[in-house]
Order: C-alpha cells, then structure tokens, then sequence
C-alpha cells in the first residue's frame, strides 16, 4: 500500500543535511585552517595583472540589454513548442490550429520589433 | 469570450497600426467603438446567461459581466477624456493605446475567472502593461522611478500572490474556486496552518493591487510619478479590476470560513481609511492627494467585504455602487486635472486657483465630482457611503462605522481644499483661461455631472441590478 | 360652482409664479395686467360662488384636493371648507385685493421693483385665501405663516433702507410670538380633540356642556395670542404702525383690510370654542376696547399721516375684539367689512396725497390740498366721515351694533367704546383738515409739482368710497328696517356658539336709539373741536425739536411701548445672546473644532514621514504588515 508520511521523505532530508553540512564545514575549516596574508595586492580584484581602472558598474548602451531581453522573450516562448510537439498526435488538428494563432502572434510581435527598429544596431 | 478575443485583436491592430502612421484620432475612435461595441455585446448577450469558458476556468456570470461593462465603460470614457492629454505627446500614441486595451483584458480575465491560474494570469496582464504605462514619460525621472518601484514591488507581490496560490493548490488540490469552496465548506472548523497561510498571502497580494493598508506604499509615489492619464486609468478602471478579483475571490471562494479572514479585514479596512484620509491633509499635490483619498475610498470598499452575513445581491449592489460612483467621480475629476495640466506644468493645488472664474464649467464639473468623492449628498458619492456604512452597522460592526464616518469628515476637509481653490481663491495669471476644451469633451464631462447626480437621487439604477 | 373654489387661491398663485420667475423681462404694462388680472377673475369666481347659493339657503361645503399629511394617527386633508363665513372673506379679500392691484399699477409705476411687487402682492393674496379657505387649522396656519412672509417681504419693500428692514424684522417676530401662541393652540385642541379639522372639532365642541373648563381657557387664550400678534393688540401691536415703511398699497391691503383681520376670522371660526370659555371672552373684550382707547389717544398726537392711519386701525380691530369678547361674531365681521372699505379708501386716499406730495406723509407740510386733488379730497372725506362714525355711512351702522352689543354686556365697555369713538373723530378730522384744508405748508417744488393722480389709482378710491357709503346697508339692523342679510347670512357658522350664549338683558328700541344719539351727538361735537381746532384757530403741530409738555409729550411718544419693550425684552436677549456667542461659540465650540483640526493636521504631518519614497521601508512594511496579519491569526 501507499503511504504518504513524512517519514518517507527521511532520507532526502539526511541527503540535505549532508550537503549542506559539507559547504558549511569546509568553509569554516578552511577559514580557521589556512594562513592569511593580506596586502593591498592581494585584496585588489584580479584584472589579468593590469591595474583595475574605474568602477565596475558602467552604464553600457541599452542596445545590448534590448537584443538580449528580446532574445530571452522568443527563446522562452519557442519552449512552448516542445510540450506542444510531445503531444502533437493527441492534439489533432484543433492543437495545430492553435499553436498557428500562437505562432501568428509571436511574429506580429517580431514584426513590430523589427519595424520599430529595436534591432538595428546604428 | 467574444469580450477576450476582440479587445486582444483591437490591441494588437492599434499596436500595428502605429507602425504605417494611421492617423491617431482614427484609432482612437475605433477604439473607443469597439470597446463600446463589446460592452453592448457583453451586456447583452452574457446578462442573466452564465457563460462558461476555457475548460471552466472563466465564468461570465452576471457578477462579471457587471463589472467587466463598468471596467470597459470607465475605459472609453477615459479614452474619449484623452485629447488634452495625448495633445502634449509626439509620439507612440497608438501603443498608449494598446497597452491600455491589453490591460484591460487582463482586467476583465480577474473579474471572469473561476480558476486561481486565471487570476493569475488575469493580474500578470492588466500589470505588465501598467508597468510601461506608468514609466512612459522617458525623460522624466520621477516617472521613471515610480515605474521601477511599482514594478520591484508588484514582482515582490506576485511572489506572494503565487505562494499563496500554490500553498492552496497543495492543500486542496485544485485551482478550480468551486472545488476550494467546498474543501472549505467540509473543513470549515479545522482548516489546515498551510491553507491558512495561502489564503493570507492571497489576502496581502489582493491589497497590494487595491493599495490597502499596509500594501498601500506604492500608490502615493507611483500616481504622483505616473503620467496624469494613466494615474486617472489606475485609480479608477485598475481599483475596479482589483476589487472585482478581491471580492470574487474572497465574497465568493473564501465565504466558508470567513471567520478567519473578517477580523484581517476589518483592521486593514480601518487602517486604510484612517491613514489615507489623515495624510492627505497635508498634501499639496492633488494628483498625491488624490491618491491618498484612493486608499481611503479602498478602504470604504474594503468594509464591504464584511458583508459576507448578508443577502448576497445587496452586498454585490453596495460594493456595484460604491465602485461606480467612486470611478465616475474620479474620471470627472480627473479630466479637469489633464485640462489645467495642458496649460500649467503642475500639479499642485495652486495651479488650480480661479479656476472656475477662468473656465465655469470646469469649476462646476469639479465641484460636483469633488463633492460625490467626499460623499456629499445629492451626489453618488454620498449614497456609496451610506450603502457601505448601513451595511456595516447591520453587521454588528459599529466601530468600524464610526472610524468611517470620521474620516469621511476630515476627507471633507482635504478635498474642500481643492474646491476653495478652484472657487474662492484668485489665479495667479491667466493661463487657465487659455483651456480650450473640445465639444465632445463637453458633451461627455457634462454627462458625467449629470449622471453622478442621477445616481445620486436614483441609487436603484445600480444598486439593484443583481 | 363651489366646486371651483380651489380657483381662487390658484389664480394669484399663479399670478405669482408668472410674475416672480418671468417679471423681470415682461413690460410694466403687462405685469400689472396678469397680477390685476389673477385678482379681478378670482373675485369674480367668488362672486358667482356667492351669487350660486339659492336664496334662502346656506352653504356647507368641504372641497377635498389632496391628502396632505398622512402619518399613524393623524391624517391631515389639504380640504377647501366653503360656507358664509369663508365666503364672506373671500370677497372682501379679492375684491379689495383687486382694487389695490389695480391702485398699485398706478403708485408703483416708477418703481424698478414693480414685478417683484406684483409678485409679493399675488402671493400674499394667495396665502391669505389659504388662511380664509382651510378646512383645518394646519391649512389655516399654512397661509397665517404665510401671509406673515409676505408681510415681512412687503414692509422691507424698499429694502435699501436700514429702518424699513427693521420695520420689517419687528413685524415678522413680533408676528413669530403670536405664532408660537396660535400653534400651541392648535396643538392643545389636537390634544383634546384628536383632530385638526374644523368640522370634527366644532360638533366635538358643541357637545360640552361645562363651561370655562381649564383645557379650553387655555387653548382659547393661546389662540387669543396668536390673533393678538396677526391683529395688532395689545400688548403685540407695536409693528402695524412701524410697518407703514412699507408701500402704501401694502398698507393699504395687509396692514388695514386683509392680514390683520386674519386674527378675528380665526376667532370667529373657532367661535364655539371660545363660548365654551367665557372667561378667555372676558379677557378678548378687555384687551380690545383698551388696544382701542389706547391706540386713539395715540393717533391723537401723531404727524405721519400713516401713522395716525395705522393706529386708527389698531383702534378699529380693538372694536372688533370688543364684539367678538362680547359674543357678536356677526357684528364683529360686519365691522371687518365696512372697515375694510373705509380703510382701504383712507389708506389709498392717503397714498395718493403722498404720490401728489413726492413721498411726503407729514400733514405738518400739507394742507389745502383739496382744491388740487379733488376726487382724493372727496373720496377722503367720505372715509373720515365713515370711520367717525357720521349716520347714514357703514362706519355708523357697524360700530354701532358694536356698541349696542357692548351695551348689553356690560355698559363700562360702552362708555369707553363711545371715548374711543370720539377720540377716533378728533384725529380723523384733525388729519383731515390739516392735509386738505387751510394753507399750503410744503415747499415751494412740491406746491409746484402738485396733482391729482392718474385714473388707476382715483378709480379704486371711487369704488371704494361708494361702498364706504353703502357697505353699512348689508346688513341693516331691523330698528333701520332692515333685515340684517349679513347677520343671517352667516348665522349658520355662528348658530352652536350662539345656541350657548345666554343672553339676559336685550335692549329695547327706545334704549337702542338713545345710545345711538349719545355717540352721534358726541361724534359731531368731537369734529366740531376739531373744526375749531384747527380751522378756526389755525393751529398745526409743533415741529419734532419744539418743546411739548407732558401728557402731550407721552402720548406723542406712544407712551414709550418701544422703549420699554426694548429695555425689557430685547436688550437683555441681544446681551445674552452676545455673551452666549463670546463663550459658547468662540470658545467652546471654536475651540474644540480647531484644535481637533491641528490635531488632525499634526497627525498627518506624522504619517506622511512614514512615506519616505524608499522601497525598502516600504517592502519591509509589507513584509511586517504579513508577518503580524499571520501572526495574529494563526498562533493560537
């Protein structure tokens, strides 16, 4: 018979204690352990042996984040398909139908993109 | 449905058609016609004719179809108060537009579900919109700011929200608001910590989209930062939506057990009347003074919540009510506001000094919208109120009404302080009386006078619809 | 045709509603037509109303028009009652009423405010009529609040003047504290009687037998208030003479024939009421022949030529008073009639020297005026002799019955009614022969300007004086030969009072003629002194700053009523009311109120800090307000 009692799910939390148990102990361990030697060389940030220059945080052109955003927007919704392919047969053609108004309206979006020029670089 | 389908295609088309330069004013009638038009159809067609859809999880009942015909008729209204506004920008009117209507089918999706993940979704589209509606202005920074705070706390909130939809899910095992009823009705006594907490996180995610106390803190910065229409559009067709969502969830789903949640009401009901009256005093900026008499006037809703011991169409009636003649009287008003906007970059109540000397009818559509908001008789506003308070007297819930009735007299004095501007007080210059105001403009705001005072004197035109 | 009854009031009413909302854009000429108008066809309506009722037959009709109040046990008609009596006062009022709408389209000619006149004039009809018409006594203090408006309304006319809206205030509280009387009455026969309707409380009535029962003492001595405020006496009647600021006509029609007779009418219909409480009859007729002396020898000193006019009413209702404490309704209504003709004629004759005069009233400036104002001079002189008393003119007729019936009842009341009547012959003539006879004392302008007035204002006085002359011949007493139509005419309202009223000693005809002759022969020596007076002797008045001795000087004075009502009443309620205001006003409830605002407004300035435009507070508030709504409800 199946049960469904909290004990059943003992050994995932042994699992979740060891782990964490793990990280915890190794990083105590290893900040009580090692020898610290600090100088202004050693807490500069690495920068491939040239000199840190500046702040990190500098405004970049809002180009790159657009293409990205837009690029994380179409990856996402193309996942759909997949579910959608898995169950193409059962789906018929009322699922074909609706992943074509699906995809309709995916390229309107496309097609407003690129008319308003979000993608062009200059 | 037909509502869904058509307002999605009338949003993507106005999205469209800002890109080949049709004329601006073309879009916007066809707009306004088809919202009109699906209003008729919605009225008409789903009153008095339960319409079920998506597998159940919406249900045009009459419940929704009231209120999705107030959300769409507070929209065109708003639409056709535009001039003065879209008149000061250049450019991406249409998208104006089809955000507006995309938001406004998320709207109607909250106040038409039946199943939590269509509240979800219903949420997530009225607010992704309002998000880059509120941050329109580009170069302006407090738009810009209000935009990223109204955005990180409504993430903030929709966490909750989901949290709270899930803790749910995992009790009772279904999204569905019938199947939640009644789990609830079977384990009405005994109601599990888990599905308690589910219900409060939905309960804190619903105030932050009405803005009541404690989740009322974005409200005053984001309508204050918000472009002026868009500010009229979430204080009135938003705060409709919100509460559609809230009571049909809570009125509806949650009655079983109401016992649990009322005292969590009543306390926020009060705080949120309390404070948002009693800091509006001391505004001068009338688009954050009326943002505090938002909360306040969420607050007077709030309370009708409580009414889950009453006869359910008086309660459905009272809250119908409360909600028309708040939206009217705030769009009235706040058409006056784009007007003065147009020619004096300011909001502050100073701007509005001789106005009614400058520009009457302007003075006269402002009064009347004022006094309904402050709850004056002969105006709706005044019969909200009583509607509201009777019912919570009936209830047994005499402090709260005598915390009402309290701040509806200190609201007296805030929003008197517009009215004496506008009235007894001298322009500064004569810029005001530069208002030109178009005759459709005219037509549209003078109905509205009319149709606040109408309610006024005949409440049963909506209070006994249901 | 009594079914169109509800005609009557309708017609001014609307005369009203035209004039007041449309006036200010109609001409003159057509202002004066529809107020004239509404008048001359409500009056003929009530003559064909009179004319319907068969001979010999009386009339007793309750016109319902509506339910008025209706709430538990009281159920209050809005019912027209039609029967000699209201018959009676209906024609007078529209009759008279439409003569001086018509003498007022001539005096008011020049006034900006003339379709604001018209309109009050129509709507004080109309509540007048209201007040004569009423089936109860609801309906009846409708139109007696009413016509108290209107009076207000009409005496601060010309309102620029600071005196005249004084005038007017007294009037209207003056009037206030009789009517706080008047309802309590009413109150106290609801009390008794479940009902406010005349009929029911009337056969209610008939059928007590106990006479001078506390409860109807009572309610006969409030409602005595009440008609003591409305009719001038004593101790109410200080406003009629200050109310002459008010246009002539006004005077003419509310201040001598309509309004200040409501309190008799109202008397006169509760007639049964009062017979069932003789002693309140005692007091009516104690009050009455004092307000008549003492408003006499006031008007024997008086300059203003209204003035004297206005205490001579204040005299002539104190007669009437006088016959309604002695029990002779009729004679009292019989007197209202010839009164309302004869005064109305002097009041309008009086306005027609001053239109000649350029708004002069001092007779001190006139006189010889009757060879330039021949018909006024006529008209006037007919008026004095009828309200002196000269056989053969109504005045006689009806003061006379007055006196006869005094006679009867207790000859005191006689010998002091017969003083009245001579002082009211001195200061009539004297009025008289200074205003139209000897030399001309005005300026020269004046002299200049001087002329008879146009025909709309010399027809009413004809009309007028012709009924001075015959108005008495209504009701001609059966020693003349007559058949006393008026007496029977109303004997049926008056028939349940009378069937209580025992009479003991009635007069025979020898004794009822030597009355007569005592008070004609002292009348005509009264205007013989007068003659000598101021005639022969030529002598006028002093002038104001003239030094004049005592008993003069106290009657000139109008024996310091004003001054002491002043000092008794109004003074002490002006002092606290100023320091009610100083304290419970400024202090207490000022107070309270603006320190609740800063209150409010301190709190505010807290509760905005809350609001720092941080979104982490706000987040953390959030979270906070979560934690403590979980909180609250879940940990047990």
């Amino acid at each position: 018979m199946e049960t469904n009692l909290p004990v059943d799910y003992l050994p995932i939390l042994i699992q979740f204690f060891v782990a964490a148990g793990f990280v915890v102990t190794t990083m105590v361990l290893t900040h009580l352990v090692g020898p610290k030697r600090d100088s202004k060389n050693k807490l500069e940030s690495f920068e491939c042996g040239i000199e840190s220059v500046g702040n990190a945080r500098n405004p970049f052109s809002i180009k790159y984040f657009l293409t990205a955003i837009l690029f994380v927007l179409f990856d996402v919704e193309v996942i759909f398909m997949y579910p959608w392919a898995v169950n193409f047969r059962e789906l018929g053609i009322f699922g074909f139908v609706e992943m074509l108004i699906f995809m309709t309206f995916l390229l309107v979006g496309f097609f407003y993109v690129i008319k308003r020029k979000a993608l062009d670089w200059e | 449905m037909v509502a869904l389908i058509s307002l999605s295609i009338l949003g993507v088309f106005s999205m469209i058609a800002g890109l080949f330069n049709v004329n601006t004013k073309a879009v916007l009638t066809i707009s306004i016609v088809t919202i009109l038009g699906v209003l008729g159809f919605t009225a008409g067609f789903h009153w008095n004719n339960d319409y079920s859809r998506f597998y159940d999880m919406l249900n045009f009942d009459n419940y929704a179809v009231a209120f999705t015909c107030a959300i769409l008729g507070s929209t065109a209204i708003l639409l056709l108060f535009s001039e003065h506004f879209f008149s000061n920008i250049k450019q991406y009117i249409t998208e104006y537009y089809s955000l507006i209507i995309f938001s406004v089918v998320g709207m109607i999706a909250m106040v038409a579900f039946d199943n939590l993940a269509m509240l979800f979704l219903g949420i997530e589209i009225m607010s992704v919109p309002l998000y880059i509606l509120v941050g329109s202005q580009k170069k302006n920074l407090l738009s810009n700011e209000s935009s990223l705070k109204y955005f990180l706390m409504g993430a903030f909130t929709t966490g909750i929200l989901l949290m709270g939809i899930t803790l749910i899910y995992g009790e009772t095992g279904s999204f569905d608001l019938s199947t939640i009823q009644s789990y609830f009705q079977e384990n009405a006594t005994d109601s599990s910590p888990i599905l308690l907490v589910g219900l409060f996180f939905l309960l804190a995610a619903m105030a932050f989209k009405v803005s009541a106390a404690p989740f009322h803190f974005w409200t005053p910065d984001v309508y204050q930062g918000s472009p002026t229409f868009i500010t009229a559009f979430m204080s009135t067709v938003v705060k409709i939506a919100g509460f559609g969502a809230f009571f049909r969830l809570f009125y509806i789903c949650f009655a079983p057990i109401s016992e649990v949640w009322t005292t969590a009401i009543w306390v926020m009901a009060a705080l949120t009347i309390t404070i948002g009256s009693i800091t509006a005093v001391f505004q001068n900026d009338i688009k954050r003074l009326l943002a505090y008499s938002s909360i306040s006037h969420a607050g007077y809703m709030l309370i009708s919540l409580l009414m889950v011991k009453n006869v359910e169409s008086e309660a459905f009636g009272a809250i119908f009510y409360y909600v028309i003649s708040y939206s009217i009287s705030s769009i009235a008003l706040f058409s006056v506001i784009m007007a003065v906007q147009k020619v004096k970059d300011s909001s502050s109540i100073d701007a509005f000094k001789g106005l009614a000397k400058a520009n009457p009818l302007l003075g006269i559509i402002a009064a009347v919208s004022i006094a309904s908001l402050a709850g004056l008789p002969p105006t709706a506003g005044f019969l909200a109120k009583f509607y509201i308070l009777k019912s919570t007297v009936e209830s047994g819930y005499v402090w709260l009404a005598l915390i009402a009735v309290t701040n509806a007299i200190i609201g007296i004095f805030y929003y008197f302080k517009v009215l004496i501007a506008i009235y007894f007080k001298e322009a500064e210059d004569q810029s005001l009386s530069l208002i030109a105001s178009s005759l459709a403009y005219k037509i549209v705001a003078v109905l509205l006078v009319i149709g606040i005072l109408v309610l006024g004197i005949f409440p049963d035109l909506v209070y006994s619809i249901f | 045709m009594a079914d169109f009854a509800w005609l009557i009031p309708l017609l001014p009413f609307i005369g009203f509603l035209i004039n007041g909302l449309l006036g200010k854009s109609l001409p003159k000429i057509l202002v004066a037509v529809i107020g004239t108008g509404a008048m001359v066809a409500s009056f003929l309506l009530a003559t064909l109303i009179f004319f319907s009722i068969p001979q010999g037959e009386t009339i007793h009709l309750n016109i319902h028009l509506f339910d008025f109040i209706q709430a538990g046990t009281i159920y209050i008609p809005f019912d027209f009652l039609i029967d000699p009596l209201s018959i009676l006062m209906i024609l007078i009022i529209t009759g008279i009423g439409s003569l001086i709408h018509l003498y007022s389209a001539g005096y008011m000619k020049e006034d900006e405010g003339f379709y604001k006149f018209f309109a009050y004039l129509n709507l004080f009809v109309f509540f007048m009529l209201l007040l004569v018409l009423g089936s109860n006594y609801i309906i009846m203090f409708i139109g007696w609040e009413g016509v108290g408006l209107c009076s207000y309304l009409l005496i601060g006319f010309w309102f620029k003047n600071q005196d005249y809206n004084n005038a007017a205030k007294k009037a209207f509280i003056m009037n206030r504290i009789g009517d706080l009387g008047f309802l309590m009455g009413v109150f106290f026969i609801f009390g008794t009687f479940g009902t406010f309707t005349f009929d029911e409380v009337f056969s209610k009535a008939s059928l007590v037998t106990e006479f001078n029962q506390p409860i109807f003492i009572t309610i006969c001595l409030l409602l005595f208030v009440g008609a003591t405020g409305k009719s001038a006496q004593i101790p109410l009647f200080t406003w009629l003479p200050d109310a002459m600021a008010g246009p002539t006509p006004v005077s003419a029609l509310i201040h001598a024939a309509t309004m200040v007779t409501a309190g008799i009418y109202m008397i006169a219909r509760s007639n049964i009421l009062f017979v069932l409480a003789p002693t309140a009859l005692t007091v009516i007729a104690i009050v009455g022949v004092a307000t008549a002396l003492f408003a006499a020898t006031i008007g024997l000193a008086q300059n203003d030529i209204k003035k004297v006019l206005a205490y001579s009413t204040v005299s002539q209702l104190g007669y009437m008073f006088l016959a309604l404490g002695v029990g002779a309704f009729s004679s009292a209504l019989f007197h209202v009639m010839t009164h309302a003709f004869f005064k109305a004629l002097l009041f309008l004759g009086a306005g027609s020297v001053i239109h000649a005069m350029h708004h002069e009233q001092d007779i001190r400036r006139m006189g010889g005026l009757a060879k330039k104002l021949p018909i006024t001079h006529l008209t006037f002189l007919i008026g004095t002799l009828a309200i002196a008393g000269l056989p053969g003119l109504s005045g006689f007729f009806s003061k006379d019955e007055i006196l006869a019936k005094a006679f009867e009842t207790n000859i005191i009341y006689w010998v002091l009614g017969v003083i009245g009547a001579i002082l009211t012959a001195f200061y009539m003539f004297r009025v008289y022969f200074l205003t139209f006879h000897g030399s001309f004392r005005g300026t020269h302008d004046q002299a200049h300007h001087l002329h008879e007035s146009p025909l709309t204002m010399t027809l009413p006085l004809i009309v007028l004086a012709v009924l001075s002359i015959v108005g008495g011949y209504f009701n001609l007493a059966p020693i003349f030969g007559g058949n006393a139509g008026l007496e029977h005419f109303l004997s049926p309202v008056f028939a349940a009072g009378q069937a209580k009223i025992h009479h003991t000693n009635h007069l025979s005809h020898s004794t009822e003629y030597l009355i007569m002759a005592v008070s004609v022969v002292a009348v005509i020596l009264s205007i013989g002194l007068a003659y000598f007076t101021y005639i022969s002797k030529k002598s006028v008045p002093v002038e104001d700053g003239d030094e004049i001795n005592g008993l003069h000087k106290l009657v000139y004075n109008k024996y310091y009523v004003d001054e002491l009502y002043d000092k008794v009443f109004v003074q002490p309620i002006m002092y606290l009311s100023t320091s009610i205001y100083k304290f419970v006003d400024i202090v207490v409830i000022d107070g309270l109120v603006n320190s609740i605002g800063k209150g409010i407004y301190a709190l505010s300035g807290i509760l905005r800090q809350l609001q720092s435009g941080s979104i982490g507070i706000y987040v953390l508030m959030m979270v906070l307000g979560l934690i403590s709504i979980l909180a609250f409800n879940l940990i047990p």
